[in-house]
């Protein structure tokens, strides 16, 4: 009896041990180690490492530019992740209308996603500078308006945005409208004789539906954008300034330019420590929610 | 009647909109891949070029070791995609069908992971690999994105074989068949399609990496295109110093694969993306 209840668990670990090996080495331990490597001063440079308690998290809150850049890395995160689920949803709504189009617009969404972010970065880089960009030419030709749009703090700053919300809104969209095609047609057909219009059809019944999923991307996209600094390294590079940095790519530099490990490794850990607040409020309020559309 | 007309055309004007959006930057690129160096930086800038021309292309395969980035890249893509495919296909068969202690312990533990910032971990592994001889090859790079690619690559496989009845497998065991034959000859044929949907978008992801190349490829033996074009960005001086020929071209090379494949299997690759968040 006891053999045969012992003999599941370990075919299963026998299946699962490939990934589970390379999940270990290449995170979980990685990551522990990195935890106490922030308690160190440690420079390959300066010989073995010293533990000195708190003290890189210490220097990195009294410094300005920590905290520019930890400030930046969230309004990076919400407002992109923000506009990319309005915009995402509106895509969606789109696409889902009777359109005859709507095939070609659902290949259309998984371009930007297709495009590696660091040829998405360079072409606006590009498109964005003020003499030879086409973006910047277009944008004046249309408004009116002149605009650095690379070497001005805040024109840089919404240009990073932007171009993040250009690349994964429409990935946004794919989800989205999957998630709009599983409301039941007949539910809207319903509303429809009731006398309800679009509007309010789409906001008594199909929003509350898809509420949920919009809510999981929502945390989905804040965790995987906090850390992502591909686009910021190819776009801005952090500039002009410091006033695109965002804590990834800070610890990036910090590493492996400035060889100040547990510095970086201090940054990564707060860092992770918005991932983990984000993650549980996250859950949180993905409980709440299902537990009012059930 | 007239209403119904209206929304229509606003429909259209919107949809023309997110097409050009979608598109344009795609186009700027492309123009300017073909357009003479001379006459690239110009200002105000061209939106229809007059003469095109392939000379950037040429100049690409001369000027830096395109070859040698294309080949990594390839490699890079191909080996992390498959190793992550493989090593979760059978976890998420044990997942999907195996009643053990723990197991949504592991599960949760393969999805922890995957929340972890690759940036949290890159130093101590940086250091293993510099112990182990790992930095600067290809296989060492395709261990870390093959497994960064396995913890969603098993929740969508697992979604998956749990959809395949579980009387096949039943069935297969009555007759004596083995683990490794249910696996090869019953599971794997089944969800074939979801297993290349995999394959075909950890390939994108893995061909798209700047990340690890970046901190693990130093030399010509690792170093993918991603890392090439940035270090072409990084390489000369500021704005018409820089080689806006050359990125365009590598660009292309780098976008019109992925772009042939996503148009290709468009529909699998929605419905990987899409199976984990709408049930």
């Amino acid at each position: 009896m006891r053999r045969l209840s012992r003999q599941p668990f370990l075919v299963a670990m026998l299946l699962i041990a490939p990934a589970l090996l390379l999940r270990s080495v290449t995170a979980a331990w990685p990551f522990f180690n990195n935890a106490w490597l922030s308690l160190h001063r440690s420079n390959p440079t300066l010989g073995p490492d010293v533990y000195i308690g708190f003290d890189n998290y210490r220097r990195l809150f009294r410094s300005t530019t920590f905290q520019e850049t930890t400030e930046f890395t969230i309004l990076y995160t919400v407002a992109s992740t923000i506009l990319e689920i309005a915009i995402g949803l509106a895509i969606a709504l789109l696409l889902n209308s009777a359109l005859r189009a709507r095939s070609i617009g659902r290949a259309m969404n998984l371009i930007p996603w297709a495009v590696p972010v660091v040829v998405t970065g360079i072409a606006f880089r590009f498109g964005l500078d003020s003499s030879f960009g086409l973006f910047s030419d277009l944008f004046t030709r249309v408004t009116g308006f002149q605009v650095d749009w690379l070497l001005d703090r805040w024109p840089a700053r919404m240009s990073i945005i932007f171009t993040n919300v250009w690349r994964n809104a429409p990935f946004v969209a794919v989800i989205l409208l999957a998630a709009l095609q599983t409301v039941p047609e007949e539910i809207l057909e319903a509303a429809k004789i009731d006398g309800a219009n679009a509007v309010k059809a789409f906001t008594s019944i199909s929003l509350p539906l898809i509420s949920p999923v919009m809510l999981s991307i929502g945390v989905f996209f804040l965790i995987w954008q906090v850390s992502s600094f591909d686009l910021v390294l190819s776009m801005t590079g952090g500039g002009p300034g410091n006033s695109t940095q965002v804590l990834g790519y800070q610890a990036y530099l910090d590493a492996f330019q400035s060889l100040n490990f547990g510095r970086s490794a201090a940054m990564s850990m707060v860092l992770l420590s918005l991932v983990a607040v984000t993650g549980l409020l996250g859950m949180m309020l993905l409980r709440r929610v299902e537990s009012r559309v059930n | 009647m007239k209403q119904r007309r209206t929304s229509l055309i606003l429909g259209y004007c919107a949809f023309a909109l997110f097409v050009f959006a979608v598109c344009f930057p795609v186009y700027w690129i492309a123009i300017s891949s073909f357009t003479p160096r001379s006459s690239l930086l110009s200002s105000p800038p061209t939106y229809f070029p007059d003469t095109l021309t392939l000379d950037n292309y040429r100049r690409l395969i001369d000027s830096l070791p395109f070859r040698e980035y294309l080949t990594n890249s390839i490699l890079f893509a191909f080996g992390s995609a498959l190793l992550a495919v493989f090593v979760s296909f059978t976890a998420a068969y044990a997942f999907a069908r195996i009643e053990f202690r723990f197991r949504n312990w592991f599960f949760a533990f393969f999805m922890l992971t995957a929340t972890l910032p690759s940036i949290a971990t890159v130093i101590p592994l940086f250091r293993l690999y510099d112990r182990l001889g790992l930095v600067n090859t290809t296989q060492g790079l395709v261990l870390l994105m093959g497994s960064a690619q396995a913890p969603f690559t098993i929740w969508i496989l697992t979604s998956f074989i749990r959809q395949i009845p579980k009387e096949i497998d039943e069935a297969a065991r009555m007759d004596g068949a083995g683990l490794v034959r249910i696996l090869v000859q019953m599971i794997a044929p089944l969800t074939k399609p979801a297993i290349a949907t995999l394959f075909v978008i950890n390939f994108i992801l893995s061909w798209n990496e700047l990340f690890y190349p970046l901190v693990f490829a130093k030399g010509l033996e690792a170093k993918t295109m991603t890392l090439g074009l940035v270090e072409l960005t990084t390489s000369a001086g500021e704005g018409s110093g820089r080689p806006w020929d050359l990125m365009s071209a590598l660009s292309m090379v780098m976008v019109v694969p992925t772009v042939i494949i996503v148009a290709l299997f468009q529909r699998m690759i929605v419905q990987g993306l899409t199976r984990g968040a709408v049930k």
